[in-house]
Formats: structure tokens, sequence, C-alpha cells
């Protein structure tokens, strides 16, 4: 999509989420109030910077259902999680959300080589669960042969990838890791597996780790991004230039920000991405303080596509800790 | 094709539009719906030049169109079918027809203008048929056949659409928008406002949802014809209003 239509489409979809948000959820229109801000005054995408942020705390603060901005009889599914302060959070879906969400993953895995042909598994720890929902859903989507998450041992994960030809294993960088280290600690040689593909979420993935895995398992390696506990794993994902995540512009905005002031970053520079939801009917997020480090990269990418890139994970703001791809407060950690 | 930003638009002190955006593509059909009142005509009228807003940006093709007077508006390519026909009652079928190529006699378009009174014929037989009578005494669908064909005969390049399904009965409405949905093959960009949003959406591609002046949704057309709010609002679904799970806070 050309930029300027983009931007248009981004216009378009912010004010009528702003909208909904100040209309339906009471959060919101307390805040903007507060500051006196009226959706009405939104005139670009850059003035989304006059608006309050919400953070984890906000969520917490209005659990269970207090941010949702539909009724809960359309919401088709309610996504528990532990949550980064005292109380647990909750995010909610209707189903043109899962529409949305189902259409985001499919580009990232779309990026990443997987076709309905593909037999894919998924490998991830119980706290990434409602991503390897969202995941499992988007690769059935795209019609390939999806194994779903299944709480098995290392080795049975082995044994299901050679015997059942898995070509694309979906899961952490430390988790693939894990799972090379057993290969080379039972002797299993990677050329017996069938695998063309790996894509991973939930922490960032060095270099080192990218080169470790391509070439010892002679595959692809690809990242998507995104804040495990509100949202789904593709709101940024990597295309073959393999250099940066592209993020689903038309489905969300977002500003890298200076974490202890707030103020925007300029172009480049590292700061704490921000996030607002532009489709999202359930659970509209307006400014949502991630505490994931990033920044961008300005440069047009050669892949065409003309989604901004944002480089990988860099660090995190704040208390909030990702424990292998789960985001934790030191608190709950004993 | 048409970009429209950060609209506001009062009459007198009352604020019709509240920062409307919203784009049609060329060779698209897409729909305004919303309640009564809810500023959807309004659109159409700022667009056309009819009323012109106190803020906010109008695009048709890469030049910049709200402040134009009406006949600059027609001029660069846009045409209107207005809410309630609006067809020169005394006047005849032809002479409706010829009023509305009006701005292209001047470019000594008449060979073209008689040819497509002939295209006008072939979309609407009816009018064929009915070519001397005053326009006056045309049946409801007939008006609106008449009003959507003198519309055409300016060979707009986007056609705007107020309510072309009003007071017309069920079976007219369907005959009316599967030749609107018919012109998209002629080449025309088609806004269209409706409150039938079922009889709108299903022949759209896209829509946006207005609500007292505010866009509080936008999507595909059947995203939309789908959505909840949608449907409880527009499509007739009952349901109740309050919010479990909220009220017993």
């Amino acid at each position: 999509m050309k930029r300027e239509d983009l931007e248009q489409v981004q216009l378009e979809r912010l004010q009528s989420t702003l909208n909904r948000a100040y209309k339906n959820v009471p959060f919101y229109r307390t805040q903007f109030d507060l500051l006196g801000i009226h959706p009405n005054a939104v005139a670009s995408v850059q003035e989304i910077a006059r608006l309050p942020f919400t953070t984890r705390k906000d969520l917490g603060d209005n659990y269970p259902y207090g941010l949702f901005a539909v009724p809960l009889r359309d919401i088709v599914r309610i996504s528990p999680s532990a949550g980064t302060t005292v109380k647990p959070m909750v995010v909610g879906h209707t189903r043109s959300d899962l529409k949305v969400r189902d259409t985001i993953t499919a580009r990232f895995l779309a990026a990443g080589g997987v076709v309905d042909t593909d037999v894919v598994q998924i490998c991830l720890n119980p706290g990434l669960s409602s991503w390897g929902r969202a995941l499992k859903e988007g690769a059935e989507n795209i019609g390939a042969s999806v194994m779903p998450v299944s709480h098995m041992s290392t080795s049975k994960q082995l044994m299901a990838m050679e015997d059942y030809k898995t070509s694309v294993l979906l899961t952490t960088p430390s988790y693939a890791m894990h799972i090379l280290g057993a290969m080379e600690s039972t002797g299993i040689d990677a050329s017996r597996l069938a695998l063309k593909a790996i894509l991973v979420i939930g922490e960032t993935l060095t270099q080192d780790i990218r080169d470790t895995l391509q070439s010892s398992f002679d595959v692809d390696v690809t990242a998507g991004y995104g804040p495990s506990d509100v949202m789904g794993p593709g709101i940024a994902f990597e295309c073959h230039e393999k250099n940066g995540l592209h993020i689903n512009e038309d489905h969300f905005v977002f500003e890298i920000v200076d974490p202890d002031s707030g103020d925007l970053r300029p172009p480049g520079e590292e700061g704490e991405m921000v996030l607002t939801t532009l489709t999202a009917k359930a659970f509209p997020l307006i400014r949502f303080r991630t505490g994931d480090l990033s920044y961008t990269i300005e440069e047009p990418c050669p892949c065409g596509r003309t989604f901004v890139r944002i480089s990988g994970v860099t660090g995190h703001a704040g208390e909030v800790l990702t424990i292998r791809g789960v985001k934790a407060h030191p608190a709950q950690v004993e | 094709m048409l970009r429209i930003k950060n609209l506001h638009t009062y009459y007198g002190r009352i604020k019709a539009l509240d920062n409307v955006s919203l784009h049609v593509r060329a060779r698209e059909i897409v729909s305004l719906i919303g309640a009564n009142g809810a500023g959807k005509t309004t659109i159409l009228n700022t667009v056309s030049g009819v009323i012109s807003c106190a803020q906010g940006e109008i695009y048709f093709e890469d030049g910049k169109i709200n402040g134009l007077p009406p006949e600059k508006v027609v001029a660069a390519g846009i045409s209107q079918v207005p809410e309630g026909r609006q067809i020169f009652a005394p006047l005849t079928v032809l002479e409706n027809l010829q009023l509305g190529a009006y701005l292209r006699y001047r470019k000594r378009e008449k060979k073209a203008v008689e040819e497509d009174l002939e295209w006008i014929f072939d979309l609407f037989p009816r009018l064929k048929e009915r070519i001397k009578q005053i326009s006056g005494t045309l049946s409801g669908g007939e008006q609106q056949m008449l009003a959507i064909g003198r519309a055409l005969m300016a060979r707009p390049k986007l056609l705007l659409m107020d309510e072309p399904s009003m007071g017309l009965a069920p079976l007219v409405v369907k005959d009316i928008m599967s030749t609107i949905s018919g012109l998209r093959n002629s080449g025309v960009t088609i806004l269209i406002v409706e409150q039938n949003a079922r009889a709108s959406l299903r022949i759209s591609d896209r829509g946006y949802v207005l609500e007292t002046g505010r866009v509080i949704l936008q999507g595909s057309s059947d995203d939309l014809l789908n959505d909840s709010d949608v449907k409880r609002a527009y499509l007739g679904k009952d349901y109740k209003t309050f919010w479990e799970g909220r009220d017993k806070a």
C-alpha cells in the first residue's frame, strides 16, 4: 500500500477507534476528559502524541472487564494472563478481532515462508498459550497441517519433528536452542529432519542465535514480535531480508518514546515501543506502553513493503521481565 | 479518488459532522450507513459544495475541492443523486436527462450526449417508454431511475447517491440496488448513503458507520454485515443494551 493511502486508512481507523473508546470505555473517557482532549481534536496520526498513555497497571486496575469496548456477549475469546502487577489481566476478542488476528498472524507466517503444504509444529511453554492458539489458528487458515502446542518432553518433540516430517517449527529462540542442544547430546543429525524454516517469537532473536540455528538446521529463521500479554504474536514480522521487523501499520500505530519522560524519540533512536490498536473492537488500546525497547529502521526495505521496520527488542523499560517469552513482574518471581 | 480528512460541519450552532475522515477508491462502491440525522447527507452535500465545512479537507483526484462552488465540483466529475429524487417535475423525462448533461453541451459533446441518452435508456427501458411523459407523474421507482439517469448524463467519475431506496417498495429497491451494482461495469465510482444498511452493504465493497456526526466503525461490507454492533443498530437484530458484567459492579 502506498504510504499516502496507508496514512489515510490509519487516520480513519484511529478516529473511529478513539470515538468508540471514548464512547464505550469509561477509563478512556475519564483520561481524555482530565486532559481536556476529545477524539475530534485528533486530526492526524501524529497527534496521537497528545493523548495519555495506557500502562499495564491500568489494565490490572480495570480487571476484569473494565476496558472492554463491547458488551460481554460480543466477546468470543477471553484470554487471561498472569499480568505484571498484583492483579491479573484479561484481554477479550470479538469474532472480528479474531479475524484480524488471523490476518496478522498469516502475514508473519507467510513472510517466514509458510505455505499450505507445510507441516507446522508449535512448541511454546504454557505461559504463551494464547499465542500458541493464535499461531495455530493462523497456520490453519493458511491451510497448513498444524500440530498445536502440546506439552511433550523435548525428546518427544524431536520424535514428532522427525516422524511427522515437520517442515516449520514455531517456537522461541531459547527453546529452539534447547532442541538443538538435545539433538546434539542424543546424536540426532539435523539431516533426519524435514525442517525448512523456524519462526520465533517471545524473545529477541540475536544474530548469534539466528546464525547458529540457520547453519545447524539448514533452515531460514525469521522472527515475529508482539507484547505477549495483550496482543497477538504478529504485531511486527521479519521479511526474507531478515533485517528488522515490519510493523502491521494498517492495524497498529506505533511510537518510540523516552521511557522516563514519555517524549517522542527522534527517528532511529532507541526508546520504548508504544502501541495503539486501529482495528481492535473488544479491547482497543491507546498508547499502550509495552515496556519493550526498540528503534525504527528508517530506510525503505528492499522487500518492497511500505510498512516501517523496527529493530528486535533491545531491552526492557521499567520492572517488567521477559522470562522465556512470558512477561512477569519481579515480585511474581519467587 | 476521493479523500476526506477531518471534516467538521455546522448547521448554525449545531455540529453535524465531528472530525469525519473517509476515502473512496476508483471503481469502488462505498456505503455510508447510520441512523436518521447521523450526518450522512451532510457529508454528500459538503462534497458537492452545496454546504461548506468549517474545518477539514476534501481531495478529489489529488485536487482540493472543499470550498469550490457546486458547478465546479460537477465540472470536476462528481454528480449527486439527491435525497428524495428532486427531479424537475414539470419537465419531461427527456428534458430532465438532457439537463443532466448541461455542462457538456458547452464542451460541444452533443453527439456523445446523444449516445449517453441511449446508454441511459438501455439501463432503464422504462424511461424510454415514458420519454415524453411529465416527470412529476412517474412512479417513485421511475423517478429514482430518472434521478440516477440524470446524474449519469454528466458522465461523472464519482456518483454520490443519497438514500436511493427511500420511499420505494421492497421489490423496486431490489431492482434499483442491482442497477447501481451494475453501474460499476461502466467505470463509475459510487458513494452511497443509505438508511437501508443491509441493501446498501450487500452491493458495496466497504462501508463507514456514522453516529451523531462521527465515524464509529469502518470496514469491508462483509465485516460490517457480520458486526454485532451494526447488526443490533442497523440490521434489525434485537438485543438488550446493557452490558452484563459491568452493571453489577
